[in-house]
């Protein structure tokens, strides 16, 4: 494709992602690390 | 070709820069994709007629490789650089497919169904009425016309 002469650069960051990404299977998601039992502080 | 759910990323494969790269006294020529002083990057154009003349691309030769064609619009990111009619970008990916027509409907069907791997809108040309769309239509009368004229 013919787009001319470049007039001006500049960095174009999207507000939401463009490529539909699959979501991640229930079992593939990343667990959450287990918590720490809280102590009552002394 | 490009991925599906996954941007395509643009390099550079200009001739002289993949010479240079093999010539140690030039040092690193890679380059951030795209400059203006460089014509890499992934092309894109806000003119539809000149996007809709891409459908007959050396359309008079064979071309085996070529199983269909498509129009559409693209969302590109990254580092743009701006021309007259159209921009260069680091990624990109389909924003909507538009599929000319064939002359079996079966082979258009299959190919939507193919491109339904890029989760966008994949519509028949035919069955919208965008800018690309009569852009598509006022190409391929023009094309018919000058077709007719060159027979006469």
């Amino acid at each position: 494709v013919e787009i001319g002469k470049p007039q001006r650069t500049y960095t174009v960051e999207p507000v939401e992602d463009p490529v539909p990404r699959e979501e991640p299977a229930p079992d593939e998601a990343p667990a959450e690390p287990e918590r720490e039992p809280e102590v009552p502080a002394r | 070709v490009w991925p599906a759910e996954a941007e395509l990323t643009a390099g550079c494969n200009r001739a002289w820069t993949r010479l240079r790269a093999h010539l140690p006294w030039c040092g690193d020529v890679e380059h951030h994709v795209p400059v203006s002083r460089c014509s890499c990057g992934i092309y894109a154009t806000n003119d539809p007629d000149l996007a809709a003349e891409y459908l007959y691309l050396y359309s008079e030769v064979l071309q085996p490789h070529v199983l269909y064609r498509a129009i559409g619009l693209v969302s590109l990111w990254g580092s743009v650089v701006e021309g007259e009619t159209g921009w260069r970008a680091t990624f990109a990916y389909p924003k909507r497919i538009l599929l000319p027509r064939s002359a079996r409907r079966s082979d258009v069907e299959a190919v939507r169904a193919g491109l339904s791997d890029y989760g966008v809108p994949v519509e028949l040309l035919d069955e919208t009425d965008t800018p690309v769309a009569r852009a598509v239509r006022r190409v391929a009368r023009n094309r018919r016309r000058r077709r007719s004229t060159q027979s006469w």
